[in-house]
């Protein structure tokens, strides 16, 4: 079994890194709730690891949203933003087009409602459609109906924002 | 003709479905153009929001070692048996203070009152984790000796129920095992660790008994209890029972030595106690130390019963 959660750490850790990314906004903290999940999951050994995984991994980051709004932190995403730390080859002009991209797909989630953003992250990271219907709830018929819907609003918000952009810029 | 509903299409993009459902789609979409065309957008969409998200991904992480991680797991349990070690001792100063003011207050006042019981204890591991006790007990993973057979002789003190022990200084203080304790504590047979206060013996089934060790706290609260037992392989596991501060001290003592890992502290049995017998009931928890892996420690704990 410890073996069982060593090999999850070293193959779906930047998936649940990637995961809390998307629910925090901050690379940095993403990567500290994903070594408090291992970590977790070293002491409690559950029975069905990776759920267990990206079920606490959820918990985690709730939690972390809950005490910044307590903070009434605004965790901005331009500054905290790991993709400026990437290569130094990327030039600061593609950089700041990134910046913008991933700003705007982090409004286009926004747009989600709560449940079909955690279904289309969890979808996302590699889990099952039995998987998501433990982890959320919901029956495994429903999450093709909320992946649907999830996917084609995230889709939308997205393009919408781009329309917006190009309006302004016009 | 039914056609292919949109969340069916995408179940079926995202390979979810049985293969007899993907045969009875495909069926369909081969005669089907409009389903066909829905397919397509789907997959379309599909594409675009993997695409999308793709975006939104911090940089690619090394993790940090494996190890790195376990000593941080392992420094935690450590850190809370500390800190239910100082608790204990905040709570055992203040049940003392209480007691004294009462006496002041009213001199009438029996001296049995009971701690204060809100301690909070960690939850135990998951049961259904597939580390057994019988794998735990059947593997050699430690080695420290065991008992030597002079230890195991009958002590010369037998404790009263409600006096504290008069020990001779042969039996107070000695090892038991390779674990190092402090004054008070008192080697005991059987017998008499469970006549010294009805006290229930904390054992992990199946394995022999080679040293059982009690010590009476300051308080009127029943002896703590050490019960040391011999793996097959070698090797000795220690159960520790008894009031919360004693029972922290204890452990956390020991984790500091480095020789002993101890398991998650769990709470015990609820301490009933026949009327007359002199002591008051106190909050108590029991772990498990030996030089095993947590994992293994716990698993025991589970398994402990008090008899």
């Amino acid at each position: 079994m410890a073996d069982e959660i060593e090999r999850l750490y070293q193959t779906m850790y930047s998936t649940v890194v990637r995961f809390l990314y998307r629910k925090v906004w901050d690379a940095d903290r993403a990567e500290d709730l994903a070594q408090e999940v291992f970590i977790r999951a070293m002491a409690h050994r559950p029975e069905k690891p990776r759920a267990w995984i990206f079920a606490v991994a959820a918990n985690l980051a709730r939690d972390e949203a809950r005490a910044a709004v307590r903070r009434k932190k605004h965790l901005t995403l331009l500054t905290n933003d790991p993709v400026t730390l990437a290569s130094p080859m990327v030039s600061p002009v593609d950089q700041l087009e990134r910046k913008e991209q991933l700003s705007k797909v982090h409004e286009a989630l926004a747009v989600l409602s709560p449940r079909d953003q955690e279904v289309l992250l969890l979808w996302d990271a590699g889990m099952s459609y039995t998987e998501i219907a433990q982890q959320t709830g919901l029956a495994v018929g429903a999450v093709g109906t909320t992946l649907a819907r999830a996917r084609k609003r995230l889709v939308e918000a997205y393009d919408q924002q781009q329309e917006e952009a190009r309006a302004a810029r016009s | 003709m039914r056609h292919v509903p949109e969340d069916e299409l995408h179940a079926y993009l995202d390979q979810a479905l049985s293969r007899s459902q993907c045969i009875e789609i495909e069926t369909h979409l081969a005669r089907c153009a409009p389903c066909r065309d829905d397919r397509d957008q789907i997959a379309g969409l599909r594409d675009r929001t993997t695409l999308l998200l793709a975006r939104v991904a911090p940089r690619v992480s090394v993790p940090p070692p494996y190890a790195q991680l376990l000593a941080r797991g392992d420094e935690r349990r450590k850190t809370s048996w500390r800190r239910l070690a100082v608790l204990a001792a905040g709570l055992a100063g203040a049940a003392v203070a209480g007691w004294g003011m009462r006496a002041m207050l009213d001199p009438h006042t029996p001296a049995g009152v009971g701690l204060p019981a809100a301690v909070a204890l960690a939850a135990p591991a998951d049961p259904t984790a597939p580390v057994t006790a019988e794998s735990v007990i059947r593997s050699r993973e430690a080695a420290i000796p065991s008992l030597p057979e002079s230890h195991q002789a009958a002590p010369t003190v037998r404790l009263a129920s409600t006096t504290p022990p008069v020990a001779t200084p042969a039996a107070t203080g000695r090892p038991v095992g390779g674990l190092a304790l402090g004054d008070g504590w008192v080697a005991s047979s059987r017998a008499e660790a469970e006549a010294a206060g009805q006290n229930l013996i904390p054992e992990v089934p199946g394995l022999t008994v080679s040293g059982i060790r009690l010590r009476v706290g300051a308080g009127q609260e029943r002896p703590a209890v050490i019960v040391a037992q011999t793996l097959p392989g070698g090797g000795t596991v220690y159960t520790v029972e008894g009031p919360v501060d004693a029972v922290a001290e204890l452990v956390a003592d020991q984790l500091s030595s480095g020789v002993f890992r101890a398991s998650e502290p769990t709470r015990s049995a609820p301490d009933y106690l026949p009327f007359g017998s002199g002591y008051r009931r106190a909050p108590r928890v029991l772990a498990v130390l030996g030089a095993l892996s947590s994992d293994s420690l716990n698993v025991l704990a589970q398994r402990v019963t008090l008899r």
